[in-house]
């Protein structure tokens, strides 16, 4: 809390705006003392330090490609991958995938639960 | 792939903020400051993006990464579990992610990947170790999960960081750098066991876990001035830090690494990039003092850093499975059998 002489010269500047905008109709007056305003530029240039402890910081963000699916939507996923696959076997960029869709969908158990897509 | 995660549409099953907007928000506060740096790692993310994004933001986003503020690492499509994909899988998984970095960003050396960062695998491979580090270009590996048995022996011989010669077969010729982050790919936290004070995240200030400081807050004339007590900590946690890192031998510099961030930060980038910058500005004015010097980095720089160190890092030939994890009871069995398993249906059909 700014003690309550630092706010006098802040309400001074309040009353001389707010008096100014009373005289001259029109131009919008700013409502405090600009000239009070302090910003630090900061130093933020630094590198590795020879002798120093030097933290390297690493900004990044760990964001999953996929994942939280359950093993229903990873299998739909696959035979609806297969159709298109069956369609146009030149997409294919790994024989892993379409293998394993055929397989799920062609034996048993996992063939008794394919819905009709 | 569903575009869940990129637009930011799955907060039934955990906060997403949308990995678009983090690019987005990344690439403002970048220009802002040539100072900050930010890792992206997820090629199927940013390959996804780039298609639909404004034309000014994504040639913005290429002159960021030729300019070295915005640094890719690992650029798999994603990154990719070590326990049960084909090795056959993990190739196009990393091939892929550097074609499109290459065809996307260029081919200049400073663009293109040439660190591996596997923070949330579930134990390592020596396939990964060797043919997806040094068989890809890359002098160095970093990752989170290990052990926790082999985790409290590496922390109490100094030996988090070596060198990883995994593959008997290649032996030194497919060796690199390699070591875990201090706490799993977060910021680090106390010594004692409190949280880091270092979650600027918006959502990691929640009514469950509030935020330990808050923002750095460096107005004087405002409630909860708190840079010293930032600063304090920054030195409390880097001496602790430092004191299980190898040095270099001849004139003692130390090199460490924070991650700042977690699972989908930096939606509203400005709240960790404000309070960095500060963070940067308040604990370096004293370094000649306190010897703590902090600045923007990346898995890049920090692996440069390492190799120039003059320090005889230990060699490690085995693998990192099995995996037991970081508490008692948490241990992911079974893996090997869903190799044999999946691969079996590979064969069959």
């Amino acid at each position: 809390m700014p003690r309550a002489r630092a706010l006098i010269p802040r309400a001074r500047a309040l009353i001389v705006a707010l008096s100014l905008s009373a005289a001259s109709a029109g131009a919008p007056v700013l409502a405090f003392d600009r000239t009070e305003r302090k910003a630090v530029r900061y130093n933020t240039s630094s590198r590795v330090l020879p002798g120093a402890i030097n933290i390297h910081m690493q900004p990044h963000s760990h964001d999953d490609v996929g994942w939280l699916k359950t093993f229903d939507e990873v299998r739909l996923l696959l035979v609806r991958r297969r159709s298109a696959l069956s369609a146009n076997p030149a997409l294919s960029a790994s024989a892993a995938l379409p293998l394993f869709a055929h397989f799920l969908t062609s034996s048993p158990p996992f063939c008794a639960c394919v819905p009709s897509t | 792939m569903r575009p869940q995660y990129l637009i930011g549409r799955n907060g039934s099953q955990q906060t997403v903020g949308g990995v678009q907007f983090i690019y987005d928000g990344v690439i403002t506060s970048l220009l802002r400051n040539p100072s900050r740096t930010f890792t992206a790692v997820e090629m199927g993310f940013m390959m996804r993006w780039l298609e639909t994004a404004q034309p000014e933001d994504a040639a913005a986003a290429v002159e960021l990464v030729q300019r070295g503020s915005l640094v890719l690492s690992n650029a798999g499509w994603c990154m990719a579990d070590e326990a049960v994909p084909t090795w056959t899988d993990m190739a196009d998984n990393l091939a892929l992610g550097h074609r499109l970095v290459a065809r996307a960003f260029g081919r200049n050396a400073s663009v293109l990947p040439r660190i591996g960062w596997q923070i949330d695998p579930f134990g390592h491979s020596a396939a990964q170790g060797s043919l997806f580090t040094a068989g890809a270009g890359f002098s160095a590996m970093f990752y989170g999960r290990l052990d926790m048995e082999e985790r409290a022996a590496r922390k109490a011989a100094n030996a988090t960081e070596y060198i990883w010669r995994p593959s008997r077969s290649l032996g030194a010729a497919a060796q690199s750098f390699a070591g875990f982050n201090i706490h799993g790919y977060d910021p680090p936290g106390f010594p004692d066991g409190r949280a880091t004070p270092f979650h600027f995240d918006v959502t990691q200030d929640t009514p469950q876990q509030p935020a330990v400081f808050g923002p750095v807050q460096d107005n004087p004339a405002w409630d909860g001035l708190n840079v010293d007590d930032f600063v304090s900590a920054v030195l409390e946690i880097a001496r602790n830090h430092s004191s299980y890192i190898l040095p270099d031998e001849v004139d003692g510099t130390i090199n460490l690494a924070w991650q700042m961030g977690t699972d989908f930060n930096y939606v509203a980038p400005i709240q960790w990039y404000q309070s960095l910058d500060r963070l940067i500005h308040y604990v370096n004015i004293n370094t000649s003092q306190h010897g703590v010097n902090l600045f923007y980095s990346t898995p890049q720089g920090y692996a440069d850093a390492k190799l120039a160190q003059r320090t005889a890092w230990p060699v490690k030939t085995d693998d990192q499975f099995p995996y037991w994890g970081d508490e008692k009871h948490w241990t992911w069995t079974g893996a090997s059998a869903r190799i044999l398993f999946l691969q079996s249906i590979y064969l069959s059909v």
